[in-house]
This record gives structure tokens, sequence and C-alpha cells, in this order.
């Protein structure tokens, strides 16, 4: 052994080591796969503040938990929501800011809150009425209250607050159910025949915490099957929350992952011991593959932070690749004349090695696109491929395995195959058949249809939307995906914007362009709005209006404390100030007080109808910005789509160019002519089944000119090994197309296009590598193969 | 007037509804031991809940006398009421014109060269828990009220007063209770909230030749 492969064997074992360790170490912490879709979208290019804001905000929600107890009345509701408000209390180790009951404190922190501003901070319809010139209306409402044979208890505060404004307020803040009220203290929406309650909380731990999520969810079940029992009720707790997401994805992950593993697995195992009925052929085989996937796994943790559970699932596939370069090895051992595997291996280096280099080139190809969901898929696969391709070259040499009688089956159909592939034929046979093909797919490709959605990396439960459908119609649910930042360099600046947005906003809701929006300057207005309107209160308590007023209750003083409030004392509310409030909570996730050297806000939108008119409101206003999360990523999507397929271009030119160099004109453009008509065939079988074509599609074009370069190349290097070839070859192909079969079964439709898309390039290739193979002489024809018996 | 739709006084144009979906029509004096009285131990009970229903659109004059416990004031307003199957109307003429018209569909307040101002039932679920309490009260639905109210009765089938007294603690931070009083009709209503302010309203019949249907209330 020389000393250089002594280096390379010692380097081998040492990363195989740190990797078996790493990898458990990974998968025993908390949070060994990602399993969060935003971590394998790219930043938004045109302002990663707001995406980065927008992400923040995300990741707040992230750990919202919200309730529905279902019940056949009001009293039963509160018995099943109390019921579930002691459950969650007892678990502070899972769930926090538990909220049931809505305590007399909370209610007492609105007062404590907003009534010193009650001057400045206005409800809507009163601002409206002061931006109207109608001040005088709102004396009106003042004494119309009086006169009501109810005036609710704000008559309490008549001395403090003559307009009833702090009343007005609170009632009005935005952003709250107006589907609920309280009952006996609990939050409760009623209709003709049910009742349901409010219960919310938030997880202690990130959702995305597999273990977290397996045990809180487990938890939950038991908890609200309590509390349904509680409510006498045989309607479910209705639940939703990230948590549950996180969940089921990766159950459904894990799911997936031991199909399509142990699907690829147990073919191989079945197909070495059917075809090489050696158990020691069996392991050895496994070997590259174990060390692929192990090697992959920690490196890509090691390098990029954490693996996504897509790119497991993705990666439970390159089994179907690691196993390629065994098969081919022991083909050529097994039905050649080698005397030893050693001397096999040797045989089929540059072939192996040649293949496992264009296949790597076509993974580093994904690599250029800056979408890290691509970049680690591509590079796990490559770092797997580096690392069986290692093991094959330096580990099986030192196994010196007795020759046995491996199944002659295989030999015998790939050699007629063979056989029926390289007839001779005249030399215008090949451009011709081309050219035919070429045609015959042609309308397949014209029928292409193209769609870029986010969606296809979602793989939805039905059951989890229609229950989060079902509170959301209940609730109101702001727009998951589309919003408004604003930016600026401090709050006051940051409110002022805001206003000027909002007023915008205002004339698109009485359009009814837009539904409805959340914003922070309606709960807290900037400290110019709030100068004004005390400057406008105070002309009207000075009107005739007022005497009015003065004079019908007899208080000539009741406009005292208009004389002295905070804002002629310089003091105005700001948002930093009651941030941690109870009552300001509905909002805080709103305010960012760190980005990008100043501050920020976020506007929830709802029901957007016309998102062009939407866009164009604002795009006078400076530094503020309309997100759209979805057509973002789907831009982006599509963007890649064609980025992909200029580099998949480029890939196949360097293939070509590698071609020419190593096999000159004639046996270039022979190898070369199945990888370019398996993309044909497989971009039209996709045109004519109908099925949609996006960026996985050629993901898997660019992993399918890999392999099928694989097949050209081992067949172009096999010399007179052609037969024995075919075997590895297609032994190769039935175990990728069966890992890549149960890919498609993925209920990820990206991952199911994708699957799709090699399957059928890795049969095509199967079929036609044969064809590109020529024959060096009269005495490798196949016919005379002296290894058929 | 033009419709419009602002969520303007939501709160206060509830208990105001409630109160005059309580009145029906009525008049009579509060019984000192009323609230000792549980309605279900009384005889005369039913009698009187099923008499002073509403059948038919029905018209009445009502003088409102409201103690402010906080100013020590009295304000006095009067006007129409008017109560149908579809609806309330109530409207103030002294000692400054409004009206307000409730119906299932929601609230509608109007003042003289001001657009009406609408809070829909469907939009709140205080405005809806607000209709559904009318609605049971126009149908003299028992069930409805009792989850709403605990019933107490004093007097006879002459002379009685009903109590109301809010069994959910957040009705009981608005009104301690509403008394109906009368001999056959429903002729006063007192309502007393927890403020402290008490309103006593007194209803009869409307000058000769008045008329106001339930469409006119807010024209």
């Amino acid at each position: 052994m020389s000393n250089t492969r002594k280096i390379f064997l010692a380097l081998w074992s040492v990363v195989v080591l740190a990797s078996l360790v790493l990898d458990i170490r990974t998968l025993t912490d908390e949070r060994p796969i990602e399993t969060s879709l935003l971590a394998l979208l790219p930043p938004a290019e045109r302002n990663p503040d707001a995406e980065a804001a927008a992400q923040a905000h995300a990741d707040r929600m992230s750990r919202m938990l919200v309730f529905l107890v279902q019940a056949p009345d009001a009293d039963a509701a509160v018995q099943g929501a109390k019921a579930l408000g002691k459950q969650l209390r007892h678990r502070p180790d899972l769930f926090a800011r538990v909220t049931a009951r809505v305590s007399a404190q909370h209610m007492k922190n609105y007062y404590d809150t907003f009534f010193p501003w009650r001057w400045q901070v206005l409800s809507a319809p009163h601002r409206q009425q002061l931006d109207a010139g109608h001040d005088a209306r709102l004396i009106d409402d003042a004494i119309e209250n009086l006169y009501a044979p109810v005036s609710g208890p704000a008559v309490g505060l008549l001395e403090d607050d003559p307009l009833f404004l702090f009343s007005d307020f609170v009632r009005r803040m935005p952003g709250l159910s107006p589907s609920f009220s309280l009952h006996n203290g609990y939050l409760i929406s009623e209709s003709a025949d049910t009742a349901v309650a409010l219960v919310t909380c938030e997880t202690t731990q990130d959702p995305f915490g597999v273990h977290y999520a397996g045990h809180a969810v487990d938890w939950l079940t038991h908890a609200t099957a309590e509390a349904a029992a509680a409510a006498q009720s045989d309607q479910p707790v209705l639940w939703t929350g990230m948590l549950k997401y996180a969940r089921d994805s990766a159950k459904m992950a894990q799911r997936e992952v031991s199909v399509i593993g142990t699907g690829s697995m147990l073919g191989i195992v079945l197909l070495l011991l059917l075809v090489y009925r050696s158990p020691r052929l069996l392991v050895l085989g496994l070997l590259p593959l174990g060390v692929g996937v192990a090697v992959a796994f920690a490196i890509t943790t090691v390098t990029l932070g954490t693996v996504h559970m897509l790119t497991l699932v993705f990666g439970a596939t390159l089994a179907g690749i690691c196993i390629d370069y065994s098969l081919h090895a022991f083909s050529t051992f097994a039905y050649g004349t080698h005397k030893n595997l050693a001397a096999a291996i040797k045989h089929i280096f540059s072939a192996v090695s040649f293949g496992m280099f264009s296949s790597m080139l076509g993974f580093l190809c994904l690599m250029i696109a800056p979408f890290p969901g691509l970049r680690q898929m591509a590079f796990f696969s490559a770092v797997g491929l580096l690392a069986a391709w290692s093991t094959v070259v330096l580990i099986f040499p030192l196994f010196p395995l007795p020759q046995r009688t491996p199944a002659r089956a295989p030999l015998k159909a790939m050699s007629a195959y063979l056989a029926l592939a390289q007839r001779p034929r005249p030399r215008w046979t090949l451009p011709v058949a081309l050219v035919l093909l070429l045609l015959a797919a042609l309308p397949g490709l014209l029928r292409l249809n193209f769609n870029d959605n986010i969606n296809l990396l979602r793989n939805d439960n039905p059951q989890l939307t229609a229950e989060e459908d079902a509170i959301s119609e209940l609730l109101g649910a702001s727009d998951k995906s589309r919003f408004i930042l604003v930016q600026d360099r401090d709050a006051e600046s940051l409110l002022q914007r805001e206003e000027q947005v909002v007023s915008r906003l205002q004339g698109l809701v009485a359009t009814q362009q837009l539904g409805g929006f959340l914003a922070t300057s309606q709960v807290v207005p900037s400290a110019k709005r709030q100068r004004q309107d005390v400057q406008r209160l105070k002309a009207l308590a000075n009107s005739d209006a007022a005497q009015r007023y003065r004079d019908l209750l007899d208080a000539p003083n009741i406009f005292a404390t208009l004389r002295d409030t905070p804002a002629d004392k310089g003091q105005y509310l700001s948002p930093p100030n009651i941030l941690d409030q109870p009552a300001y909570a509905p909002y805080r996730n709103l305010w960012f007080p760190d980005v990008a050297d100043g501050v920020a806000s976020l506007i929830l939108l709802e029901n957007i109808r016309d998102p062009q008119a939407l866009q164009a409101a604002i795009q006078d206003i400076d530094h503020a910005f309309y997100l759209d999360r979805v057509q973002s990523i789907s831009d982006i999507f599509r963007n890649y789509r064609w980025i992909s397929a200029w580099l998949l271009l480029g890939a196949y030119t360097l293939v070509f160019a590698l071609l020419l160099k190593r096999y000159g004109l004639r046996r270039g453009l022979s190898a070369f002519a199945t990888p370019l008509l398996t993309a044909a065939v497989v971009l039209a079988v996709t045109g004519y089944t109908g099925l949609v074509a996006n960026l996985f599609t050629f993901m898997g074009l660019m992993l399918t000119l890999g392999i099928s370069i694989d097949y050209t190349i081992f067949y172009s290097e096999s010399s007179h090994q052609g037969a024995a070839t075919g075997v590895g070859v297609l032994l190769a192909a039935i175990t990728t197309m069966l890992s890549f079969g149960l890919l498609s079964l993925s209920a990820t439709p990206a991952l199911h296009a994708f699957g799709l898309t090699v399957l059928t390039g890795i049969l095509t290739a199967l079929l036609l590598a044969p064809f590109g193979k020529r024959p060096h002489s009269a005495d490798d024809a196949p016919p005379a193969s002296p290894e058929v018996p | 007037m033009q419709p419009h739709t602002r969520p303007a006084r939501r709160l206060r144009a509830l208990p105001l509804a409630l109160v005059l979906t309580l009145s029906l029509a009525a008049s009579a004096a509060a019984a000192q031991d009323l609230y000792d009285s549980p309605a279900d131990k009384q005889p005369h009970f039913r009698k009187v809940l099923a008499r002073i229903q509403i059948q038919q659109p029905t018209l009445r004059a009502f003088v409102q006398h409201k103690t402010l416990a906080k100013l020590n004031r009295t304000l006095r307003s009067s006007g129409l009421l008017l109560i149908s199957p579809k609806g309330v109307c109530w409207r103030n003429e002294t000692p400054f014109a409004s009206a307000m018209r409730m119906t299932p569909a929601g609230i509608e307040n109007a003042r003289p060269g001001e657009p009406v101002r609408f809070d829909r039932a469907d939009a709140s679920a205080d405005i809806q828990k607000l209709v559904t309490i009318m609605l049971a009260l126009f149908s003299a639905d028992e069930a409805q009220l009792k989850r709403a109210f605990q019933f107490y009765f004093t007097g006879d089938d002459t002379r009685w007063t009903i109590g109301f007294k809010p069994s959910r603690r957040e009705l009981r931070r608005l009104i301690t209770a509403v008394e109906l009083s009368g001999t056959r009709d429903v002729e006063k209503i007192v309502i007393r909230e927890a403020s402290g302010d008490v309103s006593e309203i007194h209803v009869a019949l409307p000058p000769p030749g008045q008329t106001l249907t339930l469409e006119q209330c807010i024209e």
C-alpha cells in the first residue's frame, strides 16, 4: 500500500469517525432537524431589513396558541375554558401567558395605561369628528349619553373625562375580535345553539423543537379532551398554532424518511442478495451508503448550522446514487475476469471517478443559486456522493473477497439489450433518431405548464387547515404573508410616517379595496398628533357648545383637567413606554425597536381585495414597504427556475465539452445524446401528462444529467466488459428508481414533482445509454462477449 | 339622513335599547320587598309577563327623569317610544331631538343634520347579544331572558312590579336592577346603574292623532 493511499485512508477514517460522533450529538439535540419552511427560503433581495422585521414578527407569532372550547351554551363554555386554563397553568414548563379569564386586574390595566393620556389618545370616530371639523358633535354625543336611560360606568369619571374620551377609546381599540364578548369574565362567542370560549397561551420553547413539540402536542391532546368533557360537549376543542403545524410536519417528514429510506434500503438489500448471492458483498455494498449519509449529515450540520427535514427527505434518495458505485464495482468483479475486488476497482476507477465528478458538477451548479434550501440539498448530496465514492475506492480494495457465482439472468438480459442497441447501423441512424425523438417531444415541451407557487413546498394537512379556517372565521385573521413595513430613525418619526400610511389605508377601506388593518398609530398616535388633538380639544372647551354643556351640568369647571394635560408638560404617550403593559399586548408584536439603526413597525392587513391599489397607495411614501412573502418567494422561485434552466444549459455544455475532450467528436456526440434526449423526454412527458413544471423539475433534471452521464460513461469506459457494466447500470437504475419512485409518494408537491422527474429521467437514461456506447473494435462487440456463458 | 356605517355610541346604544326593550309598555310602583320575592314563586308573574307582550306596534309618550349621582343633578327629557314586533324606536324630542331605531339588523342613531350611524348586529357580539335579548323579550322567551337576568315580582295582576337583576358579571357592572311597574300595562320603568345613576321613565298614551312607524323613526 502506497504512502499516499495510507494518508487518504487515515483521513477517511478520521472524517467518518468525527462524522459519527457529530451525528450522535446532533440527533440527541432538542432540535436535530429544521422543520420551518421559512428556513429554506431566500431573503427578499429588495429590503433585507423589512424581511428581518417580518421574520421577527413571524417568530413571535409562532409561539402563540389559540384554543376555542365548543359547548352547548355560554355557561358550559366557561366551564370548559376554566378547565383548560387550569390545566395549561399547571404546566409552566410547556406553556406561558395563559389567558382564559379576563381578570379585574387586566381591566384595570387599561385604566392605568391609557387614562392619564385620555386627552391625547382618541378613538378613531372621535378623531374623525375632529378631523372633519365637527368638534361640537363630541359635546352632543356626551350630552346624549348623559340623557340615555343607561349611560354606563364612564359617567363615574365625568369630572375627569367629561367627553367620555377614555371609555370610547378603550371600547374601540382595534384588533379585538368583535365576535367575542365577556361572559362571567370569559371571552365567549355565542350563536343560536352553540357557544365557544377563547383561551390563548404561548409555548415556552421553540415550537419547532422536535421533542418539545411532540411532548406538548401529546399533552394538549389529553388536556383538550378533558376541557371538552368539562364543557359537556361532544365537539372537540379547536386549537391552532405553529406548534401544531411543526409537529405535523415533523411527523410527516419522519414517516416519509422512514418509508423512502426503508423502501430504498430493502430494495437494495434484496437486489444485492438476489444478484450477487453474497451476504459479505451485501454488507460491503451498504457501507458507502451509510458513510455517505452519515458524513453528509455531519458536514452539512457543521457547515450550514442545521439540516432541514426536506433535505433529509431528499437526502434519503442519496442512497440510490451512493449504491451505484458499489454496484458497478461488484458487477465488474462478479461478472468479469478480475481476480479480486481491488483489481475490479482499479479497472473502473476512472469511470466511477468521472461519473462522481459529473454528478457533483450537477449538484454544485445548484449551489450557485443563493437559495438556502437548494444549496443545502445540493451540498448534502455532493458531500454524500464524495464520501460514498471515497469509501468505494479506498475501502473496497482492502477486502479480498473470493469469487462467487452471481445470478446469470441479469447478464443475459443486458447482453441481449446491448446486442440490440449496438447492432451495426448506418451512420445516419443516430442523428435521424435524435431528430425524430426531439420532434416527438416538441409538442410536449410546448405544453409545459409552469407553476412557481411557494405552496409547492407545503404539505397541507386538510384537517389542520380546516381547523384553522374555523378559528379564523370567528376570530378574524390578518393576512399571514402580506404586511406593510414602515421604517424611520426614531419612534416619533416612525409614527408620523405610519399615520401617513394609515390615512391612505383608510381610503382603501372606504372603497372596500381593503377589509381592514391594524397599526400601532391607531392606538398610540405620534406626539405631533397628540399635541394637535389637545389643542383642538382646548379650542372646543372654549366654544359655545362647551358652555351649553357646562350650563346643563351646572359644572363650570367640567373641563378643568384639560388645562393641565401631559402634553402641556411636553409628555406624550409612546409605544416603547407601554410595550410591556397587558393592555398593549395585542399591538406589542407590531413594534421593532432595533431595525437597521432605527425603528420599524408592521401594519397587519385584512382581506386585501386589490393588492395593486394597495401598493400604488403607499408607493410615494418613503420607507414604507408592502411585503408579500408568498408573492416575493414565488417570484424568486420563478427567477431561480430561469437561473437553474441556464445553469442546466451551462452544465450540459460543460459535460459536452468534457465528453468531446475525452472521447473525440463521434464518440463524444454519441455519449452526449443520452443525457440530451433524457432531458427532452422528461420535459415532454411533464408537458404531455399535464404536470406542472417548476424549479424542482429543473433540479430533477440536474440530477438526471448527473446520473445519465454516469451511465453513459460507465458504458463508454467499460471497453470489452459491456454486459457486466450493463448489469451494474441496470441495478443502479433500479435502486435509484426505487428511491426516487418512493420520493414521488411524498406529500410535499415539490418533492413529488422532483421524484417523478428523476424517475422518468432514469428510466429514459437506462434505456438510451447503451445506444451511446460505440464498440471499440470487433472484439468487444456484445454477441462475442466472452463473459456470457 | 343618509345611512352611514360608523360604530359610534355602540355601548351607549346597547343598554339604552335593553332598557327600551324591557319597558315594553308600562306603569306601576315598585314594592320595597321586591328583591325578596323571586318571580317563580309568584302566581301572577307569568300572567303579567304574558300580558305585557307586544303583539302589534304600540306607540307611547315617555318622560324620563335621570339623576346623576356624581353631580347630584336630575336631567329631564321626553319623546315618543314605539315598540313593534320588528323593533323599537326611541325618539327624543326635548331638550334635543334624536332618534334610535333598533332591529335585528342592528342599531341606528340619528340627529338632525347628521348622517345616520349604524351599528350592525352581525359585526359585534355586543349588538348581537342585545338583539337576542330583545327578540326573547318580544316573544316572552323566558328561557332566553333567564340567561341574562333573575326575575322578581311583587303585587298581583292589577298592581305589580317586576324586577330584573343581571345574573352575569358584565351586565352587573352596568346595571344593578331594572324595575317595571304598572296596573294593566307598564307605566314606569326604573333603571338603577352601577354608577349610582337612576333613571325613572314614565310611560303614557301619546297625544291624540300622534303616529309613528318604525320606518319613520329616523327619517
